[in-house]
């Protein structure tokens, strides 16, 4: 969602800087009585004229807008993953912090090397770290137990005791 | 980073209030909401082009900043899409008497801080950047470490040798210090 927002916010300020220079140079041209450079502003005179309020390709441009406003309103608001997490227990004043996509990656290679689990996967969000493993086996009982101690431990290793609470789902190998 | 997405989340918001009230604005006259603004009048009304011919060239200078003034906010706002995940060093001025200053160049003192924490053992790479306010300067120290690495140890040392090792270089007294560690995985990749 990150790399979404920056995308949309570059073509946005992009559009911005790129339009509001275009409408100023489009004032100057018309200014010294020219007709228009790229902007078609006669012709969108003529349809403000010619069209009232009540229009339907008016309201199209409306609807598109009010969604285009949600959408952007949604982009802003929606929810981010911390890039980092703050770790406890180091002993030291400094404040240090684990990036959360390198301690995922670590945490899946980690949860991965269980006896019995094939695959790993652990996303950390709001102090949890949820654990999706598979396993080759067709009888996981207690695998999800191993998978979290694992993790408690790795994390422990890491100063994050406490910080970051560790849920292990092992799926079993299909019958 | 952060503060880009802080940024593009407040801006986004803005743009996107600003984009529903006026769609919603435009729909509820063409609907007729609004006893005193009928929906069968034209978009633009005789009244409003009569006003803007009384003012043409007020209005157009208006109208030619407010766009020069969005295209610059624009321009500060790509720029700071574009802006590296660590920000640039920033030189510490230092005022020796009342005839003048002193710059110290700060990357060289990054620099040598990054080297020194990246030659430790479990350490596999390492960089710092010196930013803030120059009397009291904030140093960011980003660490490549293995995943089997002392973390506790590597920490104790940053706190225990470099950063006082740097804040003596630079001959400051005071410098608050941001260490992020980056997990490299056994296969040696750079996860980002």
């Amino acid at each position: 969602m990150r790399i979404t927002g920056r995308i949309i916010s570059a073509l946005l300020a992009m559009a911005l800087a790129v339009g509001g220079v275009l409408v100023a140079l489009e004032v100057l041209v018309a200014r010294l009585g020219r007709h228009y450079l790229v902007l078609d502003h006669p012709r969108w005179d003529h349809y403000v004229r010619a069209n009232t309020w009540a229009a339907p390709s008016f309201r199209w441009l409306m609807v598109l807008m009010v969604i285009g406003g949600v959408v952007l309103v949604a982009l802003g608001l929606a929810h981010r993953r911390p890039l980092q997490v703050e770790t406890v227990g180091m002993g030291t004043p400094t404040r240090i912090a684990i990036q959360r996509s390198s301690l995922e990656s670590a945490l899946g290679d980690d949860a991965g090397r269980v006896d019995g689990v094939s695959e790993a996967r652990v996303r950390v969000d709001k102090g949890i770290a949820k654990v999706s493993a598979r396993s080759n086996r067709r009888d996981v009982g207690g695998l999800d137990r191993a998978v979290t101690q694992r993790v408690e431990q790795r994390l422990a290793d890491w100063g994050l005791a406490g910080r970051v609470q560790v849920r292990a789902r092992v799926t079993a190998r299909e019958k | 980073m952060a503060t880009t997405t802080r940024i593009n989340r407040t801006v986004l918001c803005l743009l996107g209030l600003l984009l529903i009230a006026g769609g919603g604005f435009g729909l509820s006259r063409g609907f007729d909401s609004f006893a005193a603004l009928p929906a069968d009048e034209p978009i633009l009304s005789d009244t409003t082009r009569a006003w803007v011919a009384h003012h043409h060239g007020a209005f157009w200078a208006a109208v030619a900043v407010a766009a020069l003034l969005i295209a610059l906010l624009g321009v500060v706002w790509l720029r700071q899409q574009l802006r590296g995940a660590l920000p640039a060093n920033q030189d510490l001025a230092r005022h020796a008497d009342e005839s003048g200053s002193t710059r110290v160049r700060s990357g060289d003192a990054a620099s040598a801080l990054a080297d020194e924490i990246s030659n430790w053992p479990g350490v596999q790479d390492a960089s710092a950047r010196l930013l803030g306010d120059p009397d009291r300067p904030t140093v960011l120290v980003r660490v490549g470490v293995a995943a089997d690495a002392d973390f506790a140890d590597i920490c104790r040392r940053v706190d225990a040798e470099a950063l006082p090792e740097l804040r003596q270089c630079l001959e400051l007294e005071q410098l608050d210090a941001d260490l992020e560690l980056r997990i490299r995985t056994r296969e040696g990749r750079a996860v980002r």
